[in-house]
């Protein structure tokens, strides 16, 4: 099995609440893999957890090797990379230093072509990049926390709601942007609200409800799956009713 | 009140106010890497000067000892930490650090105290030894507290501050000591002497002030420990450890503090508490620059040092007074000109 | 009365020990110093732990409390029970003066301010003439009951617990009601409780004047106690430890005060009497022991001893629930309302040379929903700000019925009748969802808990109500952020970003509750990122881009006007 990130019978628990139970998720090289489900549902625990910030039972292997006695600056250095739901930019420092910080852990002379790597993707921080990350567009701290995480040569980017809070037309941007990642060779593992365009672009899809996987395939099928359809996409397919 | 006494004052306050200047930087750098207010700064002065005055008299500091057991203590939670994930790069990186750097430490000073080593290699010992105690204090006490609130971290700091003046005494005593001058040459312009000794006060506290401004501004670790100031976990996302980052914060803190303590040492006779209220002046300086602003707190600094040597001079009983109830308006001033920040934190 | 029950099987216990065949004195007296660091540390609870507000001072309370009766007594021969109201007082005055200015810092600088006035207090008592500088006062006289005078620390010790079980009731009760929600509200900053009609000035004066009050109780307490006061025990030194009972009991709850005083008293007593001999060393052996057992105690249990204690405990019982038969004052609606409910003229905020709103007009019907759509930093929430009161406009006009609102704070803006939810939750995460509502009927005074229990419901988080509101997720949050806000009985609910973190099928569920409350006669104005559920729901969009107004229509027509396409759908909608 080549799969780059494996994770099988994963728990994540608050105190005594279980919020993901018995989670098996595999991604290999080059796809990008999304999980819609309800808020609430636990996506945002499985990728904190998955990314070290909450303790996760379960094992977990990356790139061939064991992510469970790594801290979360050993799975960044390992190639493992989070954009988590608040940005978590450094607000007071400017676009470039929070950049060159995204390339900590890789040699300097990779990070030079790291950047421009990303400003390639994108041209828009390059213009701002002596503009203080906390002054930046909803748009465009969303585009630097992105390229941050890229600037570390991530083998897998992790992804939490994107899309939350912009505009249409700057959310047609990163979703293009994550297609353009996969042609460059980074794995993504999306995790969306807005359902109907991360199986768009997705390869394959898992759904989660209360904290388990209900189904997983092919995003095309995920999609066209009634339930999903009913509950996430907001339409029932022709001729059949809902739930 | 005539020009001369006035400058001698003004000469007096901006000396201690540049020592002042140099702890209150220090206290920003440590509360915005790990937003601990680190009441132990003062004993870092106090062990500094102290172990600078023993070693000079040939006699065997404490505080070498200290570090050794502390690096033990150290090295014990370290391979606690990572227990689960023991290789061989591992263990010996912590016994390199936590053992063997400060045995060699307690070896090089035992060797200085018998045979009376010069004034720079007792200086480079001092630091060595503080620093050491600085890092291990911040792995073995506020490492695992790094998740909590800012006022548990404040109450850890007072338990360290008692825990580490009562060694102060164990080790030094209750009498005061004096250490040799890194400085003897002098030199008069007017009516205004200036001693080797003060100019080299001013000369380093310049030094660190442009050395923190460089390594901020333009060095890649410098920048990680302001990222990790601005935002914990965005900085543990791109990799950086918060806690090397908070040690070095420590180290350099210590550091300062040490430093701040051979430099006055030769001026002043200290005692195994006088740190504590050196430290208390940084504070003040530390806190009218909102613990944030490193400009602001060195002005402030050399701003309480005046106050200080004025007041002495008028009204000695009140010095202290005066310069804590200097604080208050300046408080209310700063309250008033950011009034409507949210503080989202718990 | 199950809850209650701890409680007294506690007091029963504390009454017993004294009468214990050959209790040590010596334990007797360690106990009564526990009592009076309790009641000091319980004020610091509320304070601190409840409040938000970390005091170094509360020494100095003490000490306002002790010396009051010690010149009563000894100068002017007045009873000691007497003296006690005047304790209080005094305690309480000072509280209002020193309160007055500190609750008005922000950040670390109130607590940095309540160091600075401890010391300059502590200097104050020990060179006052008539308190006897640093000798202090001697010869006050003991507490006494008919003949019965508690000159032992024995008799003393039931005036001491009786208190302290007295206070610990009444705090107790206090951090129930409505006031004490607005306090337990006060930490997560000020925005959200203010938004509710919560002064938060004046209840941050009160539980400052509450803990001052409890020291100066203690104060008085120790004065018949040791039957002498001087400065040391009201010095900066004493109002650290005082932090630390709290802190280490565990800071948010009252009995964790009580352990933390036990904890504390104890483990300072012990080190004194049996270190020396154990290591027969000289110097302060036991400041370096007490220093590293309070730093290892604090690594053990972060949030104090009591709750890690509690945490080994079973789950509490359900608590009583408010009958939700009974009716309710609704507000009272103008007959014939003119057709416009809001009205905004030329609205103007500038930051620095940053101009957040430029020149908007618009309004909101009565029985309208009408959606504020934009990209982000466009000055969306800058106009909830506005209208809400929270930043004063740099220009213009807001009217609410025709009735300008001239800047109004939001205390009197909720008055209203507008009431609004943030694109950022502002709840309490450690408080249940009923008592977060609650904060939102917090100008219905005692009705809040029935009010909030009806919206709860509407919203349809009932199973949830009892769960802490951190443990919900985001798009929960949010609904309870609305429940809130509809216990205001609102004219105009004003939404930021409500649909965020929802699923389709919630989403079409807040709908049809919005839909719901318009029919009803209210007005909706909302911020929403979701075009879809915006073009469905909304009677009239209006858009924002740069903080200038572009377009403003029905949302057919929205969609497809050229430039909010260009600035803001783009191609794709």
């Amino acid at each position: 099995m080549s799969a780059l990130l494996h994770l099988t019978d994963g728990h994540v628990a608050y105190g005594k609440v279980e919020a993901v139970r018995s989670v098996s998720l595999e991604i290999a090289g080059n796809e990008i893999v999304t999980i819609i489900g309800a808020n609430g549902a636990g996506k945002t625990t499985l990728l904190n957890a998955i990314m070290g910030i909450l303790p996760l039972k379960g094992r977990v292997s990356f790139a061939g090797g064991d992510l469970a006695r790594f801290e979360i600056e050993d799975r960044v250095a390992a190639g493992l990379s989070l954009v988590p739901e608040h940005r978590e930019l450094f607000a007071t420092m400017n676009v470039e230093d929070n950049l060159e910080l995204g390339a900590f852990r890789v040699p300097r002379a990779q990070a030079k072509t790291s950047f421009e790597r990303v400003y390639t993707l994108f041209p828009r921080l390059k213009e701002r990049r002596k503009q203080l990350a906390g002054t930046l567009s909803g748009g465009e701290q969303q585009m630097l926390a992105m390229g941050r995480a890229l600037m570390g040569a991530p083998k897998l980017l992790m992804l939490d709601e994107p899309s939350l809070g912009l505009a249409p037309i700057i959310v047609a941007d990163i979703f293009r942007t994550i297609g353009e990642l996969r042609a460059s060779g980074v794995s993504v593992l999306l995790v969306e609200q807005n359902a109907q365009a991360a199986l768009k672009i997705a390869d394959r899809a898992y759904v989660m409800e209360l904290g388990e996987f209900i189904l997983s395939g092919q995003a095309s099928e995920v999609a066209a799956n009634q339930r999903v359809a009913a509950s996430y996409l907001g339409f029932t397919h022709e001729g059949e009713s809902a739930i | 009140m005539n020009t001369t006494i006035m400058l001698f004052l003004i000469q007096d306050g901006i000396t201690n106010g540049a020592i002042y200047a140099l702890l209150g930087l220090a206290l920003v750098l440590v509360f915005a890497v790990t937003r601990v207010i680190l009441i132990p700064q003062g004993e870092f002065v106090t062990y500094g000067a102290l172990t600078y005055a023993s070693l000079s008299a040939g006699q065997m500091p404490g505080t070498a000892r200290l570090a050794v057991a502390m690096g033990a203590v150290a090295f014990f939670l370290d391979l606690m930490a990572a227990r689960r994930s023991l290789g061989f790069r591992l263990v010996a990186r912590a016994v390199a650090v936590n053992v063997v750097l400060p045995a060699i430490v307690l070896a090089l000073a035992m060797w200085s105290a018998a045979h009376r080593a010069g004034v720079a290699v007792n200086i480079a010992l001092s630091l060595a030894i503080v620093a050491a105690v600085g890092v291990f204090l911040y792995r073995i006490a506020f490492q695992p507290l790094a998740h909590t609130s800012v006022l548990v971290l404040l109450i850890a700091s007072v338990g360290c501050h008692l825990a580490m003046q009562g060694l102060g005494l164990l080790f030094f005593g209750a009498e005061g000591q004096r250490g040799p001058p890194i400085m003897d040459a002098a030199f008069s312009a007017g009516s205004l002497r200036f001693t080797g000794q003060s100019l080299s006060v001013y000369a380093i506290t310049v030094a660190f002030i442009i050395g923190l401004w460089l390594l901020f501004g333009f060095t890649l670790y410098g920048k990680a420990l302001r990222a990790t100031a601005v935002n914990r976990l965005g900085a543990r996302l791109a990799g950086i450890r918060t806690s090397l980052s908070g040690q070095i914060a420590f180290l350099l803190a210590s550091l300062i503090g040490a430093i701040s303590g051979i430099l006055i040492v030769p001026i002043t006779t200290l005692y195994y508490d006088t740190g504590f209220l050196i430290g208390l002046k940084g504070f003040i300086a530390a806190i009218i620059g909102g613990l944030m602003s490193y400009p602001l707190t060195a002005v402030a600094a050399l701003l309480v040092g005046t106050v200080e040597a004025f007041s002495s001079f008028y009204a000695s009983n009140f010095k202290e007074v005066i310069v804590f109830t200097l604080l208050i308006p300046v408080l209310l001033l700063r309250s008033l000109a950011a009034p409507a920040v949210e503080e989202e934190k718990d | 009365m199950a809850a209650r029950l701890p409680v007294v099987i506690f007091a029963l216990v504390m009454a017993a020990i004294p009468h214990l065949p050959h209790m040590p004195p010596f334990w007797i007296v360690l106990l009564d110093n526990i009592g009076l660091s309790a009641l000091v540390a319980m004020g610091l609870v509320l304070l601190t732990g409840v409040g938000g507000l970390t005091s170094f001072g509360q020494a100095a309370f003490c000490g306002f409390g002790a010396y009051t009766t010690a010149v009563l007594t000894t100068v002017y021969g007045i009873s000691p029970w007497l003296t006690l109201p005047a304790s209080l007082m005094v305690s309480g005055i000072a509280a209002v003066l020193l309160g007055l200015v500190t609750v008005r810092l922000s950040g670390h600088y109130l607590p940095l301010g309540t160091i600075a006035w401890g010391l300059g207090l502590f200097y104050l008592f020990g060179k006052l003439e008539f308190l006897g500088r640093n000798d202090g006062i001697s010869g006050i006289p003991p507490l006494a009951i008919g003949s019965l005078k508690m000159i032992d620390p024995g008799t003393i010790y039931y005036a001491i617990w009786f208190s302290v079980l007295a206070c610990a009731l009444l705090t107790m009760n206090l951090l129930d009601s409505r006031t004490g929600r607005a306090i337990r509200a006060l930490r997560r900053g000020h925005i959200a409780a203010e938004a509710f009609g919560v002064q938060t000035p004046r209840a941050k004066l009160i539980v400052f004047i509450y803990a001052a009050v409890l020291a100066g109780l203690s104060g008085w307490l120790y004065a018949h106690f040791q039957r002498a006061a001087n400065p040391t025990p009201f010095g900066a030194q004493a109002g650290i430890e005082y932090l630390f009972v709290a802190v280490v009991g565990g800071a948010g709850y009252v009995w964790g005060g009580v352990l933390g005083a036990a904890i504390v008293v104890i483990l300072k007593e012990v080190l004194q009497s049996y270190l020396p001999y154990l290591l027969h060393g000289e110097g302060q052996l036991e400041t370096i022991v007490f220093g590293i057992l309070l730093v290892g105690l604090l690594q053990l249990a972060p949030a104090g001893v009591w709750p890690w204690l509690m945490s080994w405990l079973p789950r509490q019982p359900d608590r009583k629930r408010p009958d939700t038969s009974l009716a309710l004052p609704a507000r009272a609606r103008t007959a014939g309302l003119p057709n416009v409910l809001l009205q905004i003229e030329h609205a103007r905020k500038q930051f620095g040379g940053v101009i957040a709103v430029n020149d908007v007009s618009f309004d909101v019907g009565v029985r309208e929903i009408v959606a504020l759509i934009g990209p982000n930093g466009a000055g969306k929430s800058t106009t909830f700000n506005l209208i809400t009161g929270v930043l004063t406009a740099s220009g213009g006009a807001i009217s609410v019925l025709g009735k300008k609102l001239a800047n109004a704070p939001p205390q009197e803006v909720v008055k209203l009748g507008i009431s609004r939810t943030f694109q950022h939750v502002k709840l309490v995460p450690d408080m249940s969802v009923l008592e977060n509502v609650a904060i939102g009927a917090h100008l219905r005074g005692n009705a809040g808990a029935l009010a909030s229990m009806r919206q709860i419901e509407r919203v349809g988080l009932s199973d949830q109500i009892d769960q802490p509101a951190g443990s919900l997720s985001l798009g929960q949050q949010r609904i309870v952020e609305i429940a809130r806000a509809l216990c205001v009985d609102p004219m105009l609910l004003l939404l930021d970003e409500p649909a965020a973190g929802l699923r389709h099928m919630e989403k079409q569920r807040l709908a049809a509750l919005l839909r719901q409350l318009r029919d009803g006669g209210m007005s909706v104005l909302l911020v929403e990122h979701d075009m879809g559920f915006v073009m469905d729901l909304a009677d009239r969009v209006v858009v924002l881009d740069f903080g200038t107004k572009i377009a403003e229509g029905t949302p057919a027509a929205i969609k497809t006007d050229p430039e909010v396409i260009k600035a803001y759908l783009g191609a794709a909608a």
